[in-house]
């Protein structure tokens, strides 16, 4: 399990961190290179598909830190049993609706971006693996929740980013 | 009214509950459409906003800010900011505390974040305030604070949020930011020099600097005025827009954090991985809140209201007087971008309807975000001071933030009385 989370951890954590220093990067060159008439063929539909990827291979680690943004302003009147027990059942509805999302996503989007064929519209990039990806990560994420069930919540709740 | 009463309720349950907010959010938002308008269209519509909030080009400016703010955290920037404004007004009564708060209105327009800019003034600001002898009130007061600058003064992530939630143009937002953001210092100098009135023992005076001091001290910021001239520039320029402007920072940011040597490859990857979270964690909060914002406006929830106030004929200023009251009562107790993320979508249709403008209407929302910031009991900004200083109580820093949060809510009642300051950028830069 411990293994697991580790590898986890540092397979999203470097792939997000490539992902966004390439947006990065992708976006400067873009802007400099159309002032200078060289545009990047296809830049804007590339950034779309890095953002599209980065959202969502950062969701298992913010769930996993349990950053997520949690109201705590009653639980100074809690006994900790209390917190405990409402953390665990939080996190099942949050898988629930995970596991929901997935469906739906897959119901709705992913078939039909697969039927479809779906590519971008200049460098005509498959789109398909791309909503697997997405998928692949909201169920990581599901499967994120159900493991916190079993681990006690941090003393104090994840931060903002205000 | 009712369906939406009702969400309102389950919504808030869960969220009591440790459901996340934005799970609590969509979770509510979907069950409602499902109920309102069955279940087929229900997914339909969440899978479409799950997948329409990932492919859009524009919102690429929301890690893009939240890179280039990490960046000039690291880059060690606030330091060169403090010692410049620090030369110029260090020796007057209070002059540490009002240079802290001048610096993080500098830092502020390099950076996104009101969090971070009070954690980075904490660990630059703080020390020179102990040595001189100031009170522990003052100096944490002043850098809780000041850190709030962050977001008002552009660039901003609270008014790239708004400016998506309500399909306001960011640029404009982000100009009408800056006066306020002028007055905000202005006033928050006033109320450091209201606390040394009151206890000259508070802040002493340090010695006057030499004009050869302060031009060598200047010339040190040039990193700071570049790097804002280059992103604000180019925006208002029209050179390129606020997302690419973001891009362009967040690689300018990179560029001089890598030309000062304060990147290491474990600090590039940590400040890349804490912002790719950062964004995460903002997208699912605002595809939840885009879900729940789809189930309102689909009752009648929206229009309900502004019957309400035309039946009771109330005007529409005791309406914006009532809805600042509510937000800064909420501030104290409530998370402040859940909170701005609940009551937008109630909120934007009613104000709008009643003639406001929506630019000056997020400038509002910033500044009632930035009291929420200071006001105790829950304050994120004076939890993070308190966070990096173990031995100040959270009592010294309530007690010390008081007099500011004072002059934040006469700054909010004046920008409420003279729309003029916030609109007066945007109009003449003809956004």
């Amino acid at each position: 399990m411990k293994q697991i989370d580790i590898w986890l951890n540092r397979i999203l954590g470097v792939s997000g961190s490539l992902i966004l220093f390439v947006l990065m990067l992708l976006t400067t060159v873009d802007v400099v290179g159309r002032k200078l008439d060289f545009p990047i063929r296809g830049g804007v539909e590339m950034a779309e598909i890095l953002l599209a990827m980065l959202i969502f291979a950062g969701l298992p680690l913010v769930t996993e830190a349990r950053q997520h943004i949690v109201i705590d302003t009653l639980e100074g009147f809690m006994p900790p049993a209390l917190r405990r027990g409402l953390d665990a059942f939080a996190n099942a509805l949050c898988a629930v609706t995970m596991f929901g999302m997935a469906y739906m996503f897959y119901d709705k989007r992913v078939t039909r971006v697969q039927e479809a064929g779906d590519t971008t519209s200049v460098l005509q990039i498959d789109l398909t693996p791309v909503a697997y990806f997405l998928l692949a990560m909201v169920v990581v994420t599901g499967l994120i929740h159900v493991a916190l069930m079993f681990v006690p919540p941090p003393a104090e709740d994840g931060g903002t980013a205000i | 009214m009712m369906p939406a009463l009702i969400g309102f309720a389950v919504m808030l349950l869960l969220a009591f509950g440790r459901v996340p907010i934005a799970l609590a959010m969509g979770l509510t938002g979907f069950g409602g459409l499902a109920i309102l308008k069955g279940i087929n269209p229900a997914m339909g519509s969440v899978a479409a906003t799950v997948w329409e909030s990932g492919f859009q080009i524009t919102l690429s400016v929301i890690p893009l800010f939240i890179l280039m703010g990490n960046f000039v955290t690291k880059a060690g920037m606030a330091r060169e900011l403090y010692q410049a404004t620090h030369s110029f007004v260090g020796h007057f009564r209070g002059g540490l505390a009002m240079a802290t708060v001048m610096a993080c209105a500098g830092f502020g327009a390099i950076c996104g974040s009101s969090i971070a800019t009070a954690a980075t003034m904490t660990k630059v600001a703080y020390p020179p305030m102990k040595d001189m002898g100031y009170s522990d009130e003052l100096s944490t007061g002043s850098i809780a604070a000041g850190g709030t600058l962050g977001i008002l003064i552009p660039p901003s992530t609270i008014m790239v949020i708004y400016g998506i939630m309500t399909e306001t143009n960011i640029g404009k937002l982000f100009a009408a930011g800056v006066l306020p953001g002028v007055l905000a210092t202005l006033l928050l100098c006033v109320a450091v020099q209201y606390i040394c009135w009151r206890d000259p023992k508070a802040g002493p005076r340090d010695k006057r600097a030499t004009w050869g001091e302060r031009l060598t001290a200047i010339r040190d910021i040039w990193g700071v005025a570049v790097l804002f001239a280059l992103v604000m520039g180019g925006i208002y320029g029209g050179l390129f827009t606020a997302t690419e402007g973001a891009g362009i920072g967040a690689f300018g940011a990179f560029v001089f954090a890598l030309v000062r040597r304060s990147l290491t490859w474990k600090i590039l990857y940590d400040v890349l991985v804490e912002s790719a979270r950062t964004t995460s964690m903002l997208f699912l909060i605002l595809i939840g809140a885009l879900i729940f914002a789809n189930f309102i406006n689909y009752t009648s929830m929206p229009n309900d209201l502004k019957d309400f106030v035309a039946q009771y004929q109330i005007s529409p200023i005791m309406v914006m007087i009532a809805i600042c009251v509510i937000y800064v009562v909420l501030g104290t107790a409530m998370e402040e971008l859940s909170m701005i993320l609940l009551t937008v979508p109630i909120f934007f249709p009613l104000v709008v309807g009643l003639g406001f403008d929506p630019v000056w209407f997020g400038i509002i929302i910033v500044v009632v975000v930035e009291i929420g910031l200071i006001s105790p009991p829950v304050g994120m900004n004076m939890f993070v001071v308190r966070s990096l200083l173990p031995t100040v109580s959270t009592a010294t820093i309530f007690r010390g933030v008081t007099p500011f949060v004072v002059a934040d809510i006469v700054r909010l009642a004046i920008l409420v009385a003279f729309p003029a300051i916030s609109l007066y950028l945007p109009a003449l830069l003809k956004l």
